[in-house]
């Protein structure tokens, strides 16, 4: 500082003070509110794997019918009304974010804990090869998305100590892994859930009405195999056939808007084609249709619409296809 | 587009502004402008060195365009018209272009051989719509005598690149800032420690509220048919709240920074969601650009219509009342325009327009409506309901504001309901607590008085309190940090 700027002792004494309160007071809250923070977290992810890692191994194998795929898949198939229309037990793993290589990595584990379901049904999305597993679900099987190794960490504390703040700072080094953390269970706190998942599908219906302009939508297209994960799927459609299982790959219908949306169908289901006539085991069925699923009627659907990539089944369209996949189910 | 990364909010400024700071205080005053004025374009030329360039040239030319009108006796306004042409002529270039080319293209079908079939691939330079406007805030106060066209080409260099208020304003007036920016800045413990408050409370604003919120918010916008309506009302309201921090808080980090410098500027936001009619709105709202608009085109617009039009003064509204009429819808079309090549911004605009006359014109009848009604009771809830009213309305104007089209924005607003679901009320009452949160600390600083309980706090637990603040940026910011949405006008 020159002449211009000089500060009296007194001003002087009251900087410091000023600072050294900042800074005790900053170290003091930054440590114990990372402290309160590490342990509400440990805590949700104990609770989380109890409500939902135990059921993976104890509550659900030995089924004969194992359902797989990403939030699609989910919405569209009923595991209760396809047991009651098969008389199959079935367990529904489908979600949302589970793609290629969490499936695989679910599936390996699974058997080491069941015999091998009879069926396998595998909800196709056409973005599939685009998306990777979601790391929450992959750190519910003990994965790290980056290593693929099993973490330990049911809390992840990011590498920050390369920045100022990341070494200065606990609730830095948190942030990353405690806002994942912090998310998941907002998100998953949800006061009508257990209240039966029909009624919010039912209520879903009709969302579709004119969204987008028909005349003016945009045509995606999506990546093509093998993509961020498809390097699994063959060690995993490979796996399936020495277990005996038989795969159902279900392309999931798509609400016509959305349907028209895509530029790659026909090269997608070729795709998917070639891939099934590698093995035996594996069976395609395309209900991403006009003739075979009634994609124009809005009523069957949850979302989608011109220019949206995604679209989901209500639970009106749920049961629609999952009767006609019981039929094929049924049939063999 | 996210072309910069040494924005406020952004780790890398932390020490650029640390050695800013040292060197801006460690040099002699009269030397000062020196470093801010390199420290300017290294942090705008960082972002692209095609922008300081620009600058620099916008800046020569209108500095020579000063003196040229300061010297002049005749002609004096072609003059002028000369040195407006470059700044406006480069921000019509950069930033309506593809606009008014394909309103050229809507108007004529098929459109002749002149209009080019497709958009060209302009890049704006970022924040050119505030900086332009200082440079001709500046040409019209010397024009009209309101200042002396500055000699020193440093100060003035400085005046129109001062890196904090570079990108996102405040505009501010060349015969306030020049001055300020001559003085020098001098280092005050209270200044000091004001900027720094704000500084902090803008992060706050920013990468707590705003950039939360924008999660929310984004996928209403986005999802609209999937989404209840409900959510889609909440939507709305998050944005109103997303865009106030997200833009006061870059203008409080903006005047924090000055004024750790030493260098006075006003505010640029008055708590604007606690007016209690539209009026009272516009006129805490983004002060510095409400107040050009008013200077610079609201009483030129006014006193000119008043002038042509003297021969309708008997018309059923009054003259004044017309002049108000003409220049408020014009002004506030023209403020949409200024904020985006889009017709979602002329909307905008032309609500907040159709708002601010209705306002005007009722004034009377709502006041002793109210006389009537409200007599004898309680002032507190009329006031409540007032300024619920009154944010209501900006409410509906933003959802204009952030559609990608106008039918996106009747989608939207159609779409709206109280049908309620439960799966997501989670996130709804995480966002609802953070705007809550917010409405109170805001509340509370409005109503902070010398005297009052808050004033009272002993200095180190306010200290604390601050600390308290920064831990709350660190663990809730959001990590995804959005640029500031004002840096795209």
């Amino acid at each position: 500082m020159n002449s211009s700027t000089s500060l009296s002792k007194k001003v002087v004494t009251k900087m410091l003070a000023t600072g050294l309160i900042l800074i005790g007071s900053f170290l003091l809250l930054d440590r114990s509110m990372a402290f309160v923070l590490k342990n509400f977290a440990s805590q949700w992810g104990r609770a989380r794997e109890a409500r939902e890692g135990s059921v993976i191994y104890e509550d659900a194998i030995n089924v004969d019918v194992l359902i797989m795929g990403s939030s699609r898949a989910y919405r569209a198939i009923d595991p209760d009304a396809l047991s009651e229309q098969t008389g199959y037990s079935v367990r529904q793993e489908a979600s949302k974010d589970k793609y290629i290589r969490y499936n695989y990595l679910f599936y390996k584990q699974y058997r080491e804990h069941s015999r091998p379901p009879k069926i396998m049904i595998w909800g196709l999305d056409y973005f599939m090869f685009g998306f990777r597993s979601g790391k929450r679900v992959l750190s519910r099987l003990g994965f790290s998305e980056d290593a693929g190794r099993p973490t330990g960490h049911a809390f992840p504390v990011s590498n920050g100590s390369s920045s100022f703040l990341g070494r200065v700072s606990e609730l830095s080094r948190i942030k990353k892994g405690f806002q994942e953390t912090f998310f998941d269970f907002i998100n998953s706190f949800d006061p009508g859930a257990g209240k039966t998942e029909r009624r919010i599908h039912t209520k879903h219906h009709g969302h579709i009405q004119g969204i987008g302009n028909p005349n003016n939508y945009r045509k995606f297209r999506f990546p093509t195999p093998p993509g961020h994960e498809g390097e699994h799927l063959h060690a995993f459609l490979e796996l399936l056939r020495r277990d005996g299982v038989h795969v159902y790959l279900v392309m999931l219908p798509d609400f016509y808007g959305t349907f028209l949306s895509h530029s790659s169908e026909d090269q997608y289901e070729d795709e998917w084609r070639r891939i099934a006539q590698k093995y035996d085991s594996v069976q395609l069925i395309n209900f991403n249709d006009v003739a075979r699923f009634d994609l124009k009627n809005h009523l069957l659907f949850k979302d989608g619409g011109y220019g949206r990539i995604s679209s989901h089944l209500n639970y009106h369209g749920a049961l629609k296809l999952t009767r006609q996949l019981a039929e094929i189910l049924k049939g063999g | 587009m996210v072309y910069f990364s040494m924005i406020f909010a952004d780790s890398l400024f932390f020490p650029f502004f640390a050695v800013v700071f040292s060197l801006h205080f460690f040099l002699p005053r009269r030397f000062r402008w020196i470093a801010l004025l390199i420290a300017s374009h290294l942090f705008y030329g960082y972002i692209e060195v095609g922008f300081s360039v620009c600058l620099f040239v916008i800046t020569v030319f209108v500095y020579l365009a000063g003196l040229w009108i300061g010297k002049s006796r005749i002609r004096r306004k072609w003059v002028l018209l000369a040195g407006l042409a470059l700044p406006l002529g480069a921000l019509i270039y950069f930033k309506y272009t593809n606009f008014l080319l394909a309103a050229l293209r809507d108007v004529f079908h098929p459109a002749p051989g002149l209009i080019p079939p497709h958009s060209f691939s302009i890049v704006m330079p970022v924040g050119i719509s505030f900086y332009v406007f200082k440079a001709i805030s500046y040409l019209l106060d010397v024009y009209h005598g309101k200042m002396q066209a500055e000699k020193h080409f440093g100060y003035f260099a400085l005046y129109i690149s001062f890196f904090p208020q570079l990108l996102a304003g405040p505009i501010e007036r060349s015969t306030a800032f020049l001055p300020e920016l001559k003085k020098g800045g001098s280092f005050r413990l209270d200044h000091f420690s004001t900027g720094l408050k704000l500084f902090i409370w803008g992060l706050f604003k920013k990468l707590v509220v705003a950039d939360n919120l924008a999660r929310f918010v984004g996928q209403a916008f986005s999802e609209t048919g999937s989404q209840a309506g409900f959510n889609l009302l909440l939507g709305a309201i998050f944005f109103s709240f997303q865009i106030y921090c997200d833009f006061s808080g870059y203008s409080d980090m903006a005047i924090g920074l000055g004024r750790m410098l030493g260098y006075q500027t006003h505010i640029n936001f008055n708590y604007p969601y606690f007016s209690k009619n539209i009026g009272e709105f516009w006129s805490r709202w983004h002060i510095s650009l409400s107040f050009w608009l008013r200077d610079y085109l609201f009483l030129p617009l006014a006193y000119s219509y008043m002038r042509r039009m003297e021969k309708f003064a008997r018309w059923p509204l009054k003259l004044e009342s017309q002049a108000y009429i003409w220049a408020t819808m014009v002004t506030m079309l023209l403020a949409g325009l200024w904020h985006g090549a889009n017709w979602t911004f002329v909307i905008w605009g032309g609500l907040i327009g159709i708002f601010l006359v209705l306002s005007f014109l009722t004034k009377k009848s709502r006041k002793s409506m109210v006389k009537a009604l409200w007599r004898n009771k309680a002032k507190p809830a009329l006031d409540a309901f007032r300024i619920v009213h009154t944010f209501l309305m900006i409410t509906l104007a933003w959802i204009f504001f952030r559609a990608e089209s106008v039918a996106d924005a009747l989608t939207y607003i159609s779409r709206i309901s109280l049908r309620m679901e439960s799966r997501g009320m989670g996130g709804i009452i995480f966002y609802s607590v953070i705007v809550l949160v917010f409405i109170l600390a805001e509340k509370m600083m409005k109503d902070f008085r010398p005297g009052n309980w808050l004033s009272r706090i002993p200095s180190p637990v306010r200290v604390a309190g601050y600390a308290f603040v920064v831990c709350i940026i660190i663990i809730f910011g959001a990590d995804d940090s959005n640029e500031f949405l004002y840096f795209s006008f």
